[in-house]
């Protein structure tokens, strides 16, 4: 019995998938998504975070870094990208969170040849604009955290990419470890 | 210690041997007086026959002298009858004297003198019928008659001289004998009477004290033999009420061993049963044990197929991993293709579109695979669940195996032990048959018993009776010994 509902479950979903991809090619092109914020929906740790998807350039697994010495402890080290070396920061120690596994997920940043390392990728999430982020409080966030968006109940932090490029800019270790 | 018997026969034989010797010396002198009362009768017919002879000499002359003084024949009728009788006295006298030498010599003397006389008797009674009275007057004047008769008388008074002076000393003889019996007799009369006295005073003294203490233990021991008589009595009736005890609970026991006897038919029968069962039931595990073995090698046969199955569940594994990759590259191609496609302004609008709609349905792929995974990974689950489980199934089907063995070794030892069974409750049976048959025996032999205890009770009531008699006359005798203790 269970094993005929798991067949059915699962010809469902083909079914449900099917009738998904057709219907994609049958709708007309939604032309109002302009008025929707792109997010792209990453895990530091345990915790679930939001990273605007106009911030970076590019996602792609973690393969392989090169470490090297630095007095930036966000530093994880350098690796290739379409033909570039680009700097690998870890997102996690610039947040002030403990690195104790190696990251798996790296974002390109659109405004600066770095990437951030994190622990994993949730996703690609769309909400309409300016509707569910909401600023919250200095007090209660961590560094270069200004903003919540609320999706599906669930309260993600958004990681202002800006204020992470900016720290890095600056170059300072004090700088960039100034909150742990 | 010397018995009764033996004092009295004491007692009884100094007095025969006392007896008979007064009795000898008694019987020796009747004898001696009889032997000297018959000399003398000896002695006085040799006297009487000295006189006789003298007599028919005295006669003959009688009668000569008649017949020479008459002439007459008659008178020589003493003589005649003289010649005959004085040859027969002569010898009788000869005969009567023969252990007497002088006696015989003056016989001798005698009858030549009786034979002279009678031939001078002779001459003159010749002479007188020849010659007359004249010359035979004188010829018997002349004295030779007379001198033959004078030497007769005188050899004739030799001889009663000296058969008197045996008579005096025969006389003697029997007085010394007379005496020595009179004095034997009185003697030993006398002795004979003291020695029975005594005996019989020290033969009743020992007698009455040895009988009066014998009676007087006659009388305990009777007293002694009531009191265990009637004891013997009282154990007599509790033993015959023991044994009607004894009786009733052997009768139970008799019907308990039928019982049992009874039920060991019943335990062989159902033994037989048993083993029959026992023995049909190895042939079932027997059967059991192929069914297993058929059973232990399809268990392997869904172990391999698991195992297969396994296998086949990692291979998808590995390829939904692929799949999963492809649909998370695909995610990732999509979310850059947007990233690019906000970066191009307008123009980028549609491709966003597409490759919005590319991302969700790699979405939906990774979230399906996912569940696939899922589904996989239930299915290995499942699979492993199985494959212990069967092989916790095969060791269980291999323990029930050798359980089977075990459970079959147990039915042919359970058959073996109830064929043991059978034989043992047989022989139980039987010696309970036997038991049976020695418990009616012993209760026979109890019930003779009892009538032997009655029987004993009833004589223990005798011998009380006996020894009751007992003790009267032992007291009786008692007092008849002892009439101061009695009384």
């Amino acid at each position: 019995m269970g094993a005929n509902d798991t067949t059915l479950g699962i010809s469902q979903k083909a079914l449900e998938l099917r009738l998904a991809f057709d219907r994609a090619f049958a709708e007309p092109a939604q032309t109002s998504s302009a008025a929707l914020d792109n997010f792209l929906a990453i895990r530091i740790v345990a915790d679930p975070h939001v990273v605007r998807l106009s911030d970076i350039s590019s996602l792609l697994p973690l393969k392989k870094v090169t470490l090297l010495p630095s007095p930036l402890p966000a530093l994880l080290g350098i690796t290739g990208f379409r033909g570039a070396v680009i700097p690998i920061f870890d997102l996690r120690v610039l947040l002030g969170y403990p690195a104790s596994e190696p990251p798996r997920w790296t974002a390109i940043a659109a405004d600066m040849p770095v990437g951030l390392a994190f622990d994993a990728f949730d996703g690609h999430l769309r909400s309409p604009r300016e509707a569910s982020v909401q600023p919250i409080s200095s007090e209660l966030t961590r560094p270069h955290v200004r903003e919540v968006l609320r999706c599906d109940d669930v309260p993600r932090p958004v990681v202002s990419v800006f204020s992470v490029l900016e720290t890095i800019r600056q170059g300072h270790p004090h700088n960039i470890s100034s909150k742990e | 210690m010397w018995t009764f018997g033996r004092k009295i026969a004491l007692g009884f034989a100094v007095s025969f041997l006392l007896l008979l010797g007064i009795g000898i010396v008694a019987y020796r002198g009747i004898d001696s007086l009889t032997r000297t009362s018959h000399l003398v009768t000896h002695t006085h017919n040799v006297l009487e026959h000295i006189a006789g002879l003298l007599s028919q000499i005295k006669d003959a002359e009688t009668g000569q002298r008649g017949f020479v003084i008459t002439g007459d024949e008659a008178y020589l009728e003493p003589y005649h009858s003289a010649i005959g009788s004085t040859t027969k006295l002569i010898k009788e006298l000869r005969d009567l004297t023969a252990d007497n030498p002088n006696q015989q010599k003056r016989i001798d003397t005698a009858d030549s003198l009786v034979a002279a006389k009678l031939a001078e008797l002779k001459r003159t009674i010749d002479l007188r019928r020849q010659a007359g009275l004249e010359p035979t007057i004188k010829v018997v004047g002349g004295g030779e008659g007379k001198r033959a008769m004078d030497d007769l008388r005188r050899v004739a008074e030799q001889m009663e001289h000296e058969e008197r002076e045996l008579l005096k000393q025969r006389a003697e003889e029997v007085e010394a004998a007379a005496g020595n019996s009179r004095s034997t007799i009185v003697f030993g009369t006398a002795f004979c009477l003291l020695f029975v006295s005594g005996a019989g005073i020290v033969l009743t003294r020992s007698l009455t004290t040895q009988i009066a203490a014998a009676v007087q233990h006659v009388q305990r021991s009777s007293t002694e033999l009531q009191s265990a008589a009637n004891q013997q009595a009282t154990g007599a009736r509790e033993s015959s009420t023991s044994m009607n005890e004894i009786t009733t609970t052997i009768s139970e026991l008799l019907a308990t061993s039928r019982q049992i006897a009874e039920s060991a038919q019943r335990v062989a029968g159902i033994a037989e049963q048993t083993v029959g069962a026992a023995r049909s039931g190895d042939g079932t595990v027997q059967k059991a044990n192929d069914s297993i073995v058929g059973i232990r090698q399809q268990v392997d046969l869904v172990v391999n197929h698991m195992l297969e199955l396994g296998k086949k569940s990692q291979q998808i594994g590995a390829v939904l991993d692929i799949v999963s990759e492809l649909a998370e590259q695909t995610n990732i191609l999509a979310i850059n293709a947007t990233i690019e496609a906000t970066g191009a302004g307008d123009a980028g609008k549609r491709f966003s579109v597409v490759a919005d709609e590319i991302r969700k349905l790699a979405d939906r792929v990774a979230g399906s695979t996912k569940e696939i995974r899922t589904l996989i990974d239930d299915v290995r689950g499942a699979v492993n669940t199985t494959v212990m489980a069967t092989e916790t199934g095969s060791k269980a089907v291999d323990a029930g195996s050798r359980q089977f063995d075990e459970v079959a070794s147990s039915f042919r030892q359970i058959a073996s032990l109830v064929a043991t069974t059978t034989e043992a409750a047989r022989e139980i049976e039987l010696s309970t048959k036997q038991q049976t048959t020695a418990v009616e025996q012993g209760n026979v032999a109890i019930a003779s018993t009892a009538q032997a205890t009655r029987e004993t009770e009833a004589s223990s009531g005798q011998t009380f009776q006996t020894a009751s008699q007992l003790a009267g006359l032992s007291k009786d005798l008692l007092r008849l010994v002892q009439p101061q203790t009695a009384a």
